[in-house]
């Protein structure tokens, strides 16, 4: 028999110290959202995912500031939630009825949030745009689920393969002619990967391995690179182990083992890691990483900056990458704040504060037009990422996208690992994602 | 008088305890609007046929008595040696036992930095012309490297425990034992060995309880991988409430860890009753 209850305050405030009776270490919730502050200001809390101090400082320095001064009467309160403790804190506060009004998130996440009721579509504010405002909106359609739109990305990210050209050079290749095929570029990595004793001591191209997650979205590269995709259109049927996947998987697979692999150090972090990065160390001559990755590079060993390269997609059948929306915003369900919510993050998404974000934050730049502008078009670690953004693929919206991923991500591993073979891993995480599906 | 202490009782353990239990019973994803379904046992039975909840344990059993294997002895050892005076023995113990209050969070990401491919471990097997060791990203050296790090937190605790034993055993039975011709290891052997023993008892078990509820240093250090190699119960759990957002199994398996635990408490209390008999 199932009964459903309604939430109460007493009953997330138990559940939240149950938990603690195993877990050392929890998130906990705000006061409510959209609440009268004193002096009869409307407070709007608004969260951002991450805490980066440039954003930070920017968000709280410049962005908030000028919007309360256009908007006189709302009070924003700004939260940075770690990436880490994003998911936990939203969950318990959903439960708890303390969501912020505001909040952002990865893409990844639209489906689910929109499948629970949690978010607010967000068609007639969009529809209410100007049309020359809704064109220029890059991402826009990768807001969507189910046809409705529900976040308003912020950015765009994508992965493309980063090199040395110093390494490259001494290596004797020429890279005038850029490789343009899975062929050409595990040829290049072969003549650059550096061998001792069987072991791989500099990768010729470096993978993101830092995880599950990264691992999907590695695959999800060549996934795409070979014609193939995660899911088939209706959402409800797995396509990743089809023979794009398998190839995909058995070209990732091979960069790792036998007696001509080219890459080592799965499991390394090495997202956004600047100077330690691989290819700033110089332990890996390519490697595939996402702009914001490339950015602390550039940041934290600038003496490097001129010795980094980038190339374009390659293709087995496409010239594609894994990429498209970044994080945006989304609007609980619950506020009771609708048009001020949607008034910041209008505000956020005015071409000068897209402008800044993608300065400040890293990223492709929400809009097209800010794409083209001079002061970004310079900026050598995000030019690439802007022209290739045509070329960026993301992962398929539905509600349970961030179960099916770990479901992959977890056969992925044991395939690069070598304790499954390629085809059985994909056909493990599919017979795991279909029940999933299935719900 | 004990009616304050009651009330916080019941409001900040009972109910929890209680609404976690019920909570145990009930399929809840707290991103749905639903709230919790009752569903029974099931959400038991599922966590006891679960071969993932059966591997944490047995890493969760590994993880905790490794430590202890390592913790143990070495913390006996060093409150030996620093039970004697000699110029600077305060400064020694209280180097030792400042792991102890460092927070695990600030250890484990210092540890995070050690053991990375950049670390100081590899640059010292470098220097000695070693091949680098991908501790924390190799199947095979993620949970003995986690053991090291936790058992390097544990010693200096665990050391003063001892030396606070040590410094309560009568001397009139070392000084008989050396009359009787009892040479220092037979006298350790047979006199300080014994007399340690609830003290050994108290160590092992508190720290086994300590042990069995770890999850901020791997989730820093490995988030349970690679392939699994390092997931803990308590790392089941949380990935099971916030990452799967199933929060009535993750409920589930965090009793099952509860009376687990509870039963290794139960046996220190008996222990501890016997060797004071």
């Amino acid at each position: 028999m199932k009964r459903p209850h309604k939430h109460r305050p007493w009953r997330v405030l138990a559940a939240a110290l149950t938990t603690g009776l195993a877990l050392s270490a929890c998130g906990g919730g705000g006061g409510a959202g959209g609440t009268a502050a004193s002096g009869g200001d409307k407070t709007l809390r608004v969260w951002f995912p991450g805490n980066l101090s440039n954003e930070v400082t920017w968000v709280n320095g410049t962005l908030v500031p000028a919007f309360e001064k256009q908007h006189p009467g709302v009070d924003v309160q700004v939260e940075f939630v770690d990436w880490a403790n994003l998911s936990t804190r939203l969950s318990t506060a959903f439960a708890g009825n303390t969501a912020p009004d505001v909040f952002g998130h990865g893409n990844a996440a639209a489906a689910g949030f929109a499948d629970a009721g949690r978010i607010q579509p967000l068609d007639e504010q969009v529809a209410a745009l100007p049309e020359a405002d809704r064109t220029d909106l890059t991402f826009l359609n990768d807001g969507k689920v189910g046809g409705k739109q529900y976040i308003m990305p912020l950015r765009g990210f994508g992965y493309l393969v980063a090199y040395r050209k110093d390494l490259v050079k001494e290596a004797g290749l020429d890279f005038a002619t850029p490789p343009a095929t899975w062929e050409d570029l595990r040829a290049a990595a072969g003549k650059l990967a550096q061998r001792e004793g069987g072991k791989v001591t500099r990768s010729g191209l470096l993978m993101p391995a830092d995880n599950t997650i990264s691992m999907s979205q590695a695959f999800g590269t060549l996934l795409f690179q070979a014609g193939g995709k995660f899911l088939a259109g209706d959402g409800k049927t797995v396509t990743w182990n089809a023979p794009e996947g398998v190839a995909a998987l058995e070209h990732l697979t091979g960069l790792y083992q036998g007696s001509d692999a080219v890459s080592s150090g799965l499991g390394e972090k090495t997202a956004s890691t600047g100077a330690q990065h691989p290819l700033a160390t110089g332990r890996a001559a390519m490697a595939l990483v996402d702009d914001a990755t490339l950015k602390t590079i550039h940041e934290q060993s600038p003496e490097l900056a001129e010795k980094i390269g980038v190339l374009s997609p390659v293709k087995k059948a496409e010239a594609v990458s894994f990429g498209g929306a970044g994080n945006g915003m989304f609007i609980s369900a619950k506020t009771k704040l609708k048009k001020e919510a949607w008034d910041f993050i209008s505000f956020m998404l005015k071409p000068e504060n897209v402008k800044a974000y993608s300065l400040t934050v890293g990223g492709i730049p929400a809009r097209t037009s800010v794409a083209k502008d001079p002061e970004l078009t310079k900026v050598s670690y995000l030019a690439p990422f802007m022209e290739a953004a045509p070329q960026f693929r993301g992962n398929p919206n539905v509600a349970t996208w961030t179960q099916l991923r770990d479901a992959l991500g977890k056969e992925i591993e044991k395939a690069l690992r070598g304790t499954t073979p390629p085809r059985k891993a994909l056909d493990d995480a599919a017979a795991a994602a279909e029940e999933l599906l299935k719900g | 008088m004990v009616l304050p202490a009651t009330i916080i009782l019941f409001v900040v353990v009972a109910i929890p305890i209680g609404y976690g239990f019920y909570l145990s019973l009930t399929s809840y994803n707290p991103v749905e609007t639903t709230g919790p379904r009752f569903h029974g046992l099931a959400g038991y039975a599922e966590v006891l046929t679960s071969a993932e909840f059966w591997r944490a344990l047995g890493v969760t059993g590994a993880y905790a008595v490794g430590t202890l294997i390592l913790t143990v002895p070495a913390a006996l050892g060093l409150a030996l040696l620093v039970n004697g005076k000699f110029p600077g023995v305060g400064l020694f113990r209280g180097m030792m036992y400042l792991p102890r209050v460092v927070s695990l969070v600030a250890v484990s990401m210092i540890w995070l930095w050690l053991y990375s491919r950049e670390g100081f471990f590899n640059y010292a097997l470098d220097l000695v012309g070693l091949d680098p060791v991908e501790f924390l990203t190799d199947e095979s050296t993620a949970l003995p490297s986690l053991i090291v790090m936790r058992a390097w937190k544990a010693l200096g605790g665990s050391m003063i425990i001892f030396l606070a034993g040590l410094q309560t055993i009568p001397q009139e039975l070392i000084q008989s034992a050396a009359v009787d011709g009892a040479g220092r290891l037979r006298t350790f052997r047979h006199v300080t060995l014994p007399l340690l023993m609830p003290i050994t008892t108290y160590v092992v078990v508190v720290d086994l309880i300590y042990l069995a509820q770890s999850f901020s240093e791997i989730y820093i250090l490995t988030s349970g991988g690679p392939l699994g190699s390092t997931t803990v119960v308590n790392m089941l759990v949380y990935k099971q409430a916030f990452e799967n957002f199933q929060l009535g199994e993750a409920s589930a398996m965090a009793f099952v860890l509860f009376c687990m635990i509870f039963a290794l408490a139960y046996a220190n209390v008996r222990l501890l009753g016997r060797s004071k008999k």
